[in-house]
């Protein structure tokens, strides 16, 4: 028999907990403790929602300033060589979602949207959203720390690993330049992958309420100076504004006699995008900026705006509503010089879609059915009725199903992953499921279900107050219950990977509440 | 008086908070060293448990249970650590793996016959997941209740009792392949 016995057990578990010399001990946990202290200096205690202040943005904000009045300079006077040419294209003002229609006037005040909130993802639905891959590509804002633990290559340099430390798995986060030991959330993250997301910006608010900003308010931000670019190879910081995206059709080449810098050119040269408070319409060829609007890189319609639908004969495009991240490419005010409302230029970096969650499972009072799922899987648990007498032997049908397209894996317990537990409503009676030691591996595919009918599961020790109950229903050759209320649960234990039991962990529950007559 | 700290920092008390790190950061490191094998990862896991408890702290309802709370967070933050390492780790786990197999296959060395020692304690323990270990090191080194062990790891109470067997098996398997030098 090859085993090791307790007290090997115990002894290696003594030496690997060996720290060394008192001194040396000392001298680490002080050392720890003070690490640990000066990070908790500048942490705040989670908190829903956290509104950006200029404060340790920029760390150079002379030269930010100097570089903007250049970006200002520019886009205006580009502005100015384009109004006076009378080229521009005509465009109409379809809604987001009705036929493209022509010749509407412009309104004179235009209506400004109402800000619609953000959806903000706990950890754990944060989870549930990068558990599966036909989320990949989409974009969230979560309320989640990213961490990293500085060089994990450590005693060779290389760059930084971050991770979001959810309550069951971790996240693996592309973080780009960050240089930092941590960022502070709400943040905006892409779905790369299953279970990785990139890091595109913090996401501030001006509330506590996590509602996105109109247009107004967003440049209200701006001139009060409250959000500034962030500087090259940081993260940026930006905010969620609910408003139209759309672009100007066609392609214009630079004035020649101009020099753009290099940044500006995403925002001169080319189609011009715009954010605008209502869905604008363009009249006449001669090209002035939209009332309200809010330059935006050339590209941003194309690449942000939902279905975006452009034509070229006539030129027109249809206007987008959504709620677009969106971070300031410059920070400087300015007066125009000629007939535009252009005070500022922002890039888009996302659009942010909602996202449907599972509602949280929760035990169903006296309901004959409960499921819940996470990521590809489905759990179901049914039973015909949720009164039964103590002489009636209780009857129910476990189901876990697979709702991915293409092929994945199970792997886990030889007997399945499918189990139960018994748990006494106001009391302590609890038999919990009891998987065995195997790493079983199954090859699954779209489709794939498995099912169990209701079982007793799970092992007591004969020292428990309740061990005879356990005996005696151990015993019983049916399913038989005491009056009473209880709740019998099925549960998924398994793990989703193809090369063995080092996969995503999966364990879905799904409970039912059943009551129990003499 | 160490729940009027808890529920000071919980209530945005540093002061308090760097109370609490005197008296756990011992167990804490002493746990991750147990659980990751190196001191470097201990320190790692010991600093980030910290963190995360100092974010998270308001989501503690009882401050009675900070303990079990704070082994929760240092097993996660060990899990964090070695999937963060994983791709180095495991091509050298392999490696050896694979050098020890060559001599076990048809060799038929048991564990018993060889006798274990620490370095091939050591590679089997690494083989175990961070779930696995922990569950051996605080019934065997802390011999907590299960229940404890429960509240530790979230899972239920028949969970843990599986857990073990399957950890102690576990364990014994890779001590096979890993076998004594």
């Amino acid at each position: 028999m090859n085993a090791i016995d307790d007290d090997q057990l115990r002894a290696h578990f003594r030496r690997r907990s060996d720290v060394g010399s008192p001194a040396g001990e000392a001298a680490r946990e002080e050392r720890l403790r003070r690490i640990v202290m000066e990070r908790v200096a500048v942490e705040p205690q989670r908190r829903i929602l956290w509104r950006p202040t200029f404060a340790g943005i920029g760390s150079d904000r002379r030269a930010t300033a100097a570089v903007s009045s250049l970006v200002v300079a520019a886009v205006l006077a580009s502005i100015a060589i384009l109004a006076s040419s009378g080229t521009g294209p005509q465009r109409t003002g379809p809604t987001s979602s009705a036929p493209f229609s022509q010749g509407s006037p412009p309104p004179a005040t235009p209506p400004v949207v109402r800000a619609t909130g953000v959806q903000v993802l706990t950890e754990s639905q944060l989870e549930e959203v990068v558990s599966t891959s036909a989320n990949v590509g989409r974009v969230v804002v979560a309320d989640v720390q990213i961490t990293s633990n500085g060089n994990p290559c450590a005693p060779v340099p290389c760059s930084p690993e971050y991770a979001i430390l959810g309550e069951h798995h971790a996240i693996g986060v592309d973080a780009g330049q960050l240089d930092a030991s941590s960022v502070r959330a709400p943040l905006a993250l892409r779905i790369v992958a299953p279970w990785a997301v990139q890091l595109i910006a913090q996401v501030g608010s001006p509330s506590s309420s996590g509602v996105s900003l109109t247009l107004p308010e967003y440049r209200a931000e701006i001139l009060n100076q409250r959000l500034q670019p962030a500087p090259e190879g940081t993260v940026p910081i930006a905010l969620v504004v609910d408003a139209w995206l759309e672009t100007q059709v066609g392609t214009r080449a630079c004035p020649a006699e101009f020099s753009i810098p290099p940044r500006l050119s995403d925002f001169t040269c080319g189609g011009w995008s715009w954010l605008t408070p209502s869905a604008f319409v363009w009249t006449g060829e001669v090209f002035a900026p939209p009332p309200g609007g809010l330059l935006v890189q050339n590209l941003a319609y194309a690449d942000f705006a939902s279905n975006p639908v452009v034509q070229d004969s006539p030129p027109l495009s249809e206007p987008r509503r959504g709620l677009y991240l969106i971070a300031p490419a410059h920070t400087e005010g300015g007066t125009c010089s000629i007939d535009c409302e252009v005070p500022d230029a922002a890039s888009v970096l996302a659009r942010i879609d909602p996202i449907t969650l599972t509602p949280s499972p929760a035990p169903t009072a006296l309901s004959s059915h409960a499921e819940t799922a996470l990521g590809d899987f489905k759990l179901t648990f049914d039973v015909p009725k949720t009164r039964w007498t103590s002489s009636e032997s209780i009857t129910g049908t476990s189901r876990l199903e697979y709702l991915g397209s293409g092929p994945s894996a199970l792997s886990g317990s030889i007997g399945g992953p499918l189990g139960f537990e018994l748990n006494e409503v106001n009391g302590t009676r609890n038999l919990a499921p009891v998987y065995d030691d195997a790493c079983a591996f199954k090859a699954i595919d779209k489709g794939f279900a498995v099912t169990a009918a209701l079982r007793k599961d799970g092992g007591y020790d004969a020292d428990l107050p309740s061990a005879s109950f356990y005996a005696s229903f151990f015993a019983d050759p049916l399913y038989r219950l005491p009056p009473g209320d209880w709740e019998i649960s099925a549960w998924g234990d398994f793990e989703s990977d193809p090369h063995g039991c080092s996969g995503p962990e999966y364990k879905l529950k799904a409970t039912i509440r059943v009551h129990v007559t003499p | 008086m160490e729940r009027e700290l808890v529920e000071g920092a919980r209530d945005g008390d540093r002061a308090a908070f760097d109370a609490l790190v005197r008296r756990k950061v011992d167990v804490v490191y002493r746990t991750s060293l147990a659980i990751l094998g190196r001191e470097v990862d201990a320190e790692d896991a010991t600093q980030e448990t910290f963190i995360l408890a100092w974010r998270k702290l308001r989501s503690l309802r009882d401050p009675d249970r900070f303990d079990a709370w704070l082994g929760r967070i240092t097993v996660n933050a060990c899990r964090q650590v070695l999937r963060r390492q994983r791709g180095i780790r495991e091509i050298s786990v392999e490696l050896v793996g694979q050098g020890k197999e060559d001599r076990s296959v048809g060799g038929g060395r048991s564990f018993d016959e060889a006798g274990a020692d620490a370095d091939a304690f050591d590679r089997a323990f690494r083989r175990l997941s961070v779930e696995d270990r922990a569950v051996l090191l605080f019934h065997h080194r802390d011999e907590l209740p299960v229940a404890d062990i429960a509240e530790r790891l979230e899972i239920p109470i028949g969970t843990v009792k599986s857990r073990l067997h399957r950890a102690r098996r576990a364990l014994e398997r890779a001590l096979r392949v890993e076998g004594p030098r």
